[in-house]
């Protein structure tokens, strides 16, 4: 028999589980635009060691950031529209102030530029949350012409509906994409899921500070080319959804480039492979497939 | 073996290469065990375990890719489970007794026992035991735990 105290350990494990696992809702039979397999986003945080700079980290390491803002940028937004793809471009706010003419050039190209926080940080206190993101949309947006519809960010589900945004892609909840309400079971947003394994840093980030030696990655883009595609190859079988997290300052890389011009090669190859915006798939998915047990 | 006490962890007896025969006259015996349970400390399952989005992913997309993977490979697999993930996800014990795997005791909440008194962690494994059988319909055959006192890749402390 379990005594008082495990027993409330067992029942706080098992209500606590249970309610959070209920803020999510599954999309049943998701369906792509034109009978599409699989829909592909490239995303791009264009950080650009942002976060570095507010931990105050030595001019070494900012540079490694500033190269994604100069350079790697621009050889993703060219890269992107050699092959006629729309990426999302997840930018914190003040990056506009930091690389407004590379953010142009994104917009005039098509891409979608989406919110990454205004300072890559999202403060704790309410009132300060808002007026970052409030920050964050006024800046991209008028660099875009448009509002702006979804963001990558912790940022709370009742501000971001607020200021108008209908998707999140910041977490790794499932293959698909799906719906996440807040703690009070409302609110529900569009989360499109991205995870660690697809991500550009998770493989070539050298040298992060404090790091020690087992720390360091820097892994052969053959290698990442493979993992990449079995990823790809898996969904695609199945009818699914693939995003690919990549940074300017990491996969700018010349190297890199190379590696991800193969990549969209390969895709480009096989048929129903529908490369789209983050915007364009959570549009899709919001007035296909609705919520049926959340509510927004 | 008294003499043994804090010198060898256990008194385990192995047998050697060509010791042991297989049914069928197998060459050898492959057991796929899958750890149903969450990343957490040697306390075992807090609800900050529970409540991640990687715990959502584990317990749909990612039990549910393991279980078509083992059923292509018509692959019968024990799955370790503490009984506090069968009390919160009977639907995914149902779903892997369904499709032919074993259900192995991983403790009560994926604890590690070897610092707690004998007569706690032989009530926790009592309890256990119980709540597994109630779930799953039969008692569990097996017992999975690992020791990781003073083990800093253990996650949280």
């Amino acid at each position: 028999m379990m005594d008082q105290a495990t027993r409330e350990r067992m029942d706080t494990l098992v209500s606590k589980g249970t309610a959070y696992h209920q803020r999510f809702e599954f999309i049943d039979n998701l369906k792509w635009p034109d009978g599409a397999r699989i829909a592909v986003n490239f995303t791009a945080d264009f950080d650009a060691m942002l976060y570095r700079r507010i931990l105050n980290e030595p001019a070494l390491q900012l540079a490694k950031g500033e190269f994604g803002g100069r350079v790697g940028i621009w050889r993703l937004i060219e890269l992107f529209d050699s092959h006629d793809i729309k990426a999302t471009i997840f930018t914190p706010g003040r990056i506009c102030e930091l690389y407004p003419q590379a953010l142009q050039r994104a917009v005039a190209s098509g891409h979608e530029l989406a919110d990454h926080m205004w300072e890559h940080q999202v403060p704790r206190e309410a009132a300060l949350e808002a007026d970052h993101l409030q920050k964050s949309l006024a800046a991209l947006s008028a660099i875009r012409g448009k509002p702006i519809s979804g963001t990558r960010s912790g940022h709370t589900n009742s501000l971001v509906r607020q200021c108008g945004l209908f998707y999140n892609s910041h977490t790794p909840a499932g293959h698909l994409p799906h719906y996440i309400a807040d703690r009070t079971g409302q609110n529900a947003l569009l989360s499109l899921p991205f995870h660690y394994a697809i991500d550009d840093a998770q493989f070539y980030t050298f040298g992060w500070l404090g790091s020690d030696n087992p720390a360091q990655r820097m892994s052969d883009p053959d290698r990442v080319l493979e993992m990449w595609w079995a990823a790809f190859v898996q969904q695609y079988n199945k009818g699914g959804y693939l995003n690919v997290c990549l940074h300017p300052y990491v996969s700018g890389r010349a190297l890199r480039i190379e590696m991800l011009d193969q990549f969209i090669r390969r895709m480009k190859k096989l048929p129903g492979v529908w490369f789209a915006t983050c915007e364009d798939t959570a549009r899709h998915c919001v007035t296909q497939h609705p919520p049926r047990r959340l509510t927004a | 073996m008294p003499w043994k006490t804090n010198y060898t962890i256990s008194d385990e007896v192995s047998l050697r290469d060509g010791e042991i025969a297989w049914p069928d006259h197998n060459r050898c015996c492959f057991n796929v065990v899958v750890d149903l349970s969450l990343a957490s400390g040697p306390q075992g399952l807090v609800p900050s375990d529970l409540t991640s989005t990687d715990a959502v992913f584990a317990m749909r997309d990612g039990l549910t890719g393991l279980l078509d993977v083992l059923a292509a490979h018509k692959i019968a697999a024990t799955f370790a489970v503490p009984a506090a993930m069968a009390n919160i996800f009977p639907k995914a014990i149902e779903d892997v007794l369904r499709r032919g795997h074993e259900i192995a005791a991983e403790g009560l909440f994926h604890e590690d026992v070897s610092q707690l008194a004998p007569e706690d962690e032989r009530a926790r494994m009592q309890a256990a035991t119980d709540i597994l059988t109630e779930i799953t319909g039969s008692r569990p055959a097996g017992w999975y735990d690992l020791p990781r006192h003073k083990d800093k890749f253990a996650g949280r402390a």
